[in-house]
């Protein structure tokens, strides 16, 4: 899921919008309006969509092997396993540190390019972002339209010990100072096999992906924020921080919002960069993320069941971390 | 069990490396075993114990023609025959060439070969309608469920083929390599005649060899020693894929410690013995494998590449050796530099007195030939294999795909200026009978395990001990797993 | 907003007189913040361009010098990524996926969102809320379930099978956001065309479609793009390689589907691939811009 609606709006939060009502005896055209309009969309959506998730979660409680029939009731075993198995364990701790890490990374990143953009211009007169702006806007959103695969092997080859671009850039200097008489051995370092490193690694790769995406999203909030308003701060001396951060970010704080919840919601999924990057979890299962280890237990050891119950817990942690940040935000909103 | 079932396992399989495509296309038709022992033994019940078995598709029915030595089932050059080729790594050229050599052999033939890449959503349906092809290529991603095929008696018994005269005298059976018709065979019959022959080895630069004045390795000794002189020289022993193909060096350690202790060092592992991973002959390949791990022989990096990248390092001269199968000149094509001379010798003796002789090999066959039961021209078919058996034919494919045929002796000394398929040509006749072979990590689909566990082993994070230890609590997991079905090992 | 209005009013005045033409800390801020903005685009732009010219190495030229400029400017890899990786097959695969399923889901997904958010009646809430949740509902969970559910109906490797599988996924953000432009529609218009005697349906197809044209165009380019980088739902359920879309071309040629590497013909396929999106983003990089804004505009 890579598209993001600017906010999440509930449909009760606007009362004043007109809405007619639907009496109690509706003619028969609109019941056949009703029928076409609502009936078929929501059986897509319910065959291809609710119904293989309630199969998961009825899976999630049997021992199924993927080999039709033969789906044995089991209750909570499949649970029980799972929270016993420390690779299980490892993969959601990784998924949780990548719900905290990527979006708030990604996001900081996003919003100060956004405010450079658009109100980074001169201080003085007519609000405008810096020169050049919409340049540096078109070319951040470029990579967003890679497909994820793509960045894995790109980001594989950047991340090579042995002629890798990262190594490349940082034998720079090394080399510059072995040219001034030092003696320092080139870096080799395989970025993606090391423990400390590779997760962060990965972690780089998705923020360039993304960023440029919630760049441009924020751009286009910014710019639809009241000019007064932030005429307003700077004339009450508010500086470009302090207009970024306590002007700028409350009146986009619902696009914040929403950019939070589909980072997290991708942080918590990262099945392709994952598998790409680091094809059996990293060393150590130091990159491990749930998504790739389900499909390894249900795909490669036909343990379907086992790995639904994965899929439960780790959709359990996806809706809950959605209504959090949700909540959070409204609740800010009716103080 | 239906034919026509296909679990989403078989589609989205991750066959990361040559190895694991291999290992899916093993265990496709090994899951025939377990259950097979089901099928007869449920025959056995219904015939009341009676000697009738035959719920295999049985004989092939002659084809209409006479029968002679030159003509053995009885093809009829009226009747047209069809092949049905899995266009993989081999491609499909081969078996054209085949089928112009059967034309020319019966007057008038016509011969139809078709390849494809998804054997299986092609000629499922034909199957279910009765309309098989004469002979085909089970092989690949998408290929078809043998032991499904076997229970319904699907597939034709192939022993009129092994039994009938080769075309370049004696018969079919004596002109195969040792083993070649194992993978094939089960409970007596063979259902598959697996064409390609795959030798595992240790593969090096001839010219780099000759160069600094190193000879192929015999023992782990003679090992570290080429390992030791080439760190003088800043190159490193071995290359590594550590994010997927880290098993690699598994395979390596267990062909040493098949070859120290003898082949019951492979039977112990399949059975998933208890104590299968603390026979001494591998305890020693361990140990030895961490030997070269704690005197620096890998290629540093290797934990963070795959196997391309690995295989691409090596190439290019900055590690020595790198074992693999014998499919690597082919998948190395367009990376390795034209006077590079890749050759293989047989992976090492960990000592002088190991069991099996230095010139052992661990080799093992693969694409499956199957004939279908219902084939309108099953003599056809089994002509075409044995046409496709031919010393010709076979030396042909060798020639096309620089890859060996269980066809005995099909490699010309010259090996068509491949280094490479020379040396495989020399092990395979070096090795007569000692060849030998392993199915657990197959069989049980253990290499997912074993990537992970290897790369830390290779990366010195764990010792010997640990990854013997982890490999065995392995093993013991599959055993203790009451839902996963378990091959008899004699 | 008036006290803001007038604040700026009084203060203006006395400020402005004040200031510099350009201020010193403008123009450091100014230097900074296109340094930074400049670095970001060439941290941008350099793996893009990597990715372009290595298209025209050979396998060994990208594996042992992966970022040296090519020796020379063949089209090789082109025409073997177009000719024998099937690109080309892909491709068209690609397109028929993707645009019945994006055809599809903007017309069921207004559809949905116009009757959520112009009519009131009992399950409204529950059907919005149940389309919210469909959000964070991870696919991977989803996919082995959703295969026997193409299997038993027969759908599993058609075409049609793929693309209502894409759509049921790309409702829940469809219906979501076209909700929004329907909701800041003037009942007005839609009353006016009650009094003339316009049915739902002409309502719909000829007055609140075309008014919400922005916001489709907008949900459309985002729709496109996230069907177009879609892996996992093929991945699983299109197994058929003649029906390979492009994400699962190139992760099959990466994976080697054969059993040579071609890491030029890889390049060339993944050039392949991004030029397109790259061409309809520069076209409709303007909409997206003013597409996304509406919701915000209070």
């Amino acid at each position: 899921m890579t598209a993001v609606p600017t906010t999440l709006e509930s449909p009760s939060s606007d009362a004043s919008a007109p809405r007619r009502r639907v009496g109690r005896r509706p003619s028969a055209s609109r019941l056949l309006f009703f029928a076409v309009f609502l009936g078929v969309p929501l059986l897509v959506y319910i065959v291809f969509v609710v119904s293989p998730f309630l199969q998961a979660f009825y899976y999630s409680l049997t021992s199924w092997r993927g080999v039709s029939g033969n789906a044995d009731f089991i209750g909570l075993d499949n649970y029980r396993t799972i929270f016993a198995d420390p690779v299980y364990r490892k993969a959601l701790a990784n998924n949780l540190l990548l719900m905290i890490i990527l979006p708030t990374v990604t996001i900081t990143l996003a919003f100060i390019l956004a405010v450079m953009v658009t109100i980074g211009g001169d201080s003085r007169g007519e609000i405008r972002g810096i020169k050049g702006a919409s340049i540096y806007r078109v070319v951040s959103f470029f990579p967003y339209v890679l497909p994820a695969v793509v960045i894995g092997i790109l980001f594989a080859f950047i991340y090579s010990p042995n002629g890798g671009l990262l190594n490349g850039v940082l034998n720079l200097p090394v080399g510059l100072l072995n040219q001034l008489g030092a003696d320092i051995d080139p870096i080799g370092l395989a970025w993606l096999g090391e423990r400390r490193f590779a997760l962060a690694a990965i972690i780089a790769a998705v923020v360039w992906s993304l960023v440029g995406f919630y760049m441009v999203l924020f751009v286009a909030a910014i710019k639809a924020i009241p000019s007064e308003t932030i005429e307003a701060a700077r004339l009450d001396g508010a500086g470009r921080a302090r207009l970024a951060f306590q002007v700028v970010l409350p009146q986009i704080r619902e696009n914040v919002s929403t950019a939070v919840v589909y980072m997290g919601i991708m942080a918590l999924d990262m099945f392709v960069y994952i598998s790409v990057m680091t094809p059996s979890g990293g060393i150590g299962k130091s990159t491990e993320v749930v998504s790739r280890y389900l499909y390894e237990t249900a795909f490669a050891r036909s343990q379907f069941g086992l790995a639904s119950a994965m899929g439960v817990v780790l959709a359990l942690v996806t809706m809950l971390m959605a209504v959090v940040v949700l909540f959070a935000s409204r609740s800010k909103e009716d103080r | 069990m239906s034919t026509q079932h296909e679990s989403p396992e078989s589609s989205t399989e991750s066959l990361e490396t040559p190895l694991d495509r291999l290992a899916a296309s093993r265990r496709r038709f090994l899951s025939l075993a377990s259950l097979g022992t089901g099928a007869v033994a449920l025959s056995a019940c219904a015939t009341g114990g009676g000697g009738d078995d035959d719920d295999s598709g049985g004989d092939v029915a002659e084809g209409g023609g006479e029968v002679s030595d030159d003509n053995p089932f009885g093809v009829d050059p009226s009747k047209p025959v069809e092949v049905v080729i899995f266009d993989g790594g081999y491609g499909d050229q081969y078996a054209k060439d085949a089928g112009e050599a059967m034309a020319a052999l019966h007057e008038g033939i016509e011969v139809n070969v078709s390849s494809t890449v998804d054997i299986q959503p092609e000629l499922q349906p034909r199957f279910v309608a009765g309309e098989p092809p004469d002979l085909y290529d089970n092989s690949g991603a998408q290929s078809m469920n043998t032991a499904a095929l076997v229970s319904e008696g699907q597939l034709s018994d192939l022993a009129a083929l092994i039994q009938a005269p080769s075309l370049d005298g004696g018969t079919v059976e004596d002109s195969l390599l040792p083993g070649a018709l194992e993978p094939g065979t089960y409970s007596g019959t063979l259902y598959s005649l697996n064409y390609v022959y795959t030798v595992f080895a240790l593969w090096y630069s001839a010219k780099q060899f000759e160069e600094k004045g190193w000879s192929a390795p015999v023992t782990w000794e003679d090992v570290m020693t080429i390992g030791e002189e080439a760190k003088k020289e800043k190159l490193s022993l071995f290359a590594y894929g550590g994010q997927n193909a880290a098993d690699y060096y598994h395979t390596l350690a267990i062909s040493m410690a098949v070859k120290e202790g003898g082949p019951e060092v492979a039977t112990m592992l399949d059975k998933l013995d208890a104590g299968a991973y603390e026979q001494d002959a591998v305890v020693k390949a361990f140990a030895a494998i961490e030997e070269a791990v704690k005197a620096d022989f890998f290629l540093p990096g290797g934990s963070g590449i795959k196997h391309t990248d690995a295989q691409a390092q090596w190439v290019s001269g900055k590690a020595v050796m790198y074992p693999s199968g014998s499919w690597i000149e082919n998948e190395q094509k367009g990376v390795t530099p034209e006077d590079y001379e890749m050759t293989g010798c047989p992976e090492p003796q960990l000592s002088s007195s190991a069991a099996m002789p230095a010139e052992a090999i661990h080799g093992t066959a693969g694409e499956p030939f199957q004939v279908p039961a219902q084939a309108k021209n099953g003599a056809g078919g089994l002509e075409f294999l044995r046409v496709m058996l031919s010393k010709e034919q076979a030396q042909n494919f060798a020639k096309v795909t620089s890859s060996t045929t269980v066809v005995k002796d099909s490699v010309p000394d010259d090996a068509f200026g491949s280094t490479a398929l020379a040396s495989v040509n020399e092990m395979i006749k070096a090795a007569g009978e000692n060849v030998y072979t392993w199915n657990f990590t197959d069989w049980y689909n253990l290499g997912t395990d074993f990537k992970p566990l290897w790369n830390e082993f290779l990366n010195g994070d764990i010792g010997a001990d640990e990854a013997r230890e982890r490999s065995q609590e392995l093993v013991d997991g599959v055993r203790e797993d009451d839902s996963v079905d378990k091959f008899d090992v004699e | 907003m008036s006290t803001t209005t007038d604040t700026r009013a009084e203060t203006g005045t006395q400020v402005t007189p004040r200031e510099h033409p350009r201020s010193r800390g403008d123009r450091a801020f100014s230097t900074i913040a296109h340094i930074v903005l400049i670095a970001w685009a060439l941290v941008v732009i350099l793996p893009l361009l990597w990715t372009f010219y290595s298209s025209f190495k050979t396998s060994g030229e990208i594996l042992l010098s992966p970022f040296a400029p090519p020796s020379s400017l063949n089209l090789d890899n082109f025409v073997t990524a177009w000719n024998e990786a099937g690109i080309g097959r892909f491709f068209f695969n690609t397109i028929i996926v993707v645009g019945g399923a994006l055809v599809l889901v903007m017309l069921l997904g207004a559809m949905c969102a116009y009757v959520l958010a112009r009519f009131e009646f009992p399950g409204r809430r529950l059907i919005y809320y149940g389309m919210i949740a469909g959000l964070t509902f991870p696919i991977f969970l989803a996919v082995v379930p959703l295969f026997f559910v193409l299997q038993n109906m027969g759908l599993r490797g058609t075409y049609l099978g793929l693309i209502l599988a894409y759509v049921g996924f790309a409702l829940p953000f469809t219906v979501f956001f076209l909700y929004a432009f329907f909701r800041q529609l003037p009942e007005e218009v839609s009353e006016a065309a009650a009094i003339d005697g316009a049915g739902d349906f002409r309502t719909f197809f000829q007055i609140m479609l075309p008014l919400a044209a922005p916001g489709l165009m907008s949900v459309t380019i985002f729709n496109f793009l996230g069907l177009w980088n879609q892996y996992l739902l093929p991945v699983v359920l299109n197994t058929d390689g003649d029906k390979y879309v492009l994400a699962q071309g190139l992760k099959s040629l990466q994976a080697q589907q054969g059993y040579e590497s071609d890491w030029g013909a890889m390049f060339a396929s993944v050039t392949i691939t991004i030029l397109p999106v790259m061409i309809v983003y520069a076209i409709f990089q303007r909409q997206l811009q003013g597409g996304l804004g509406p919701s915000t505009n209070k």
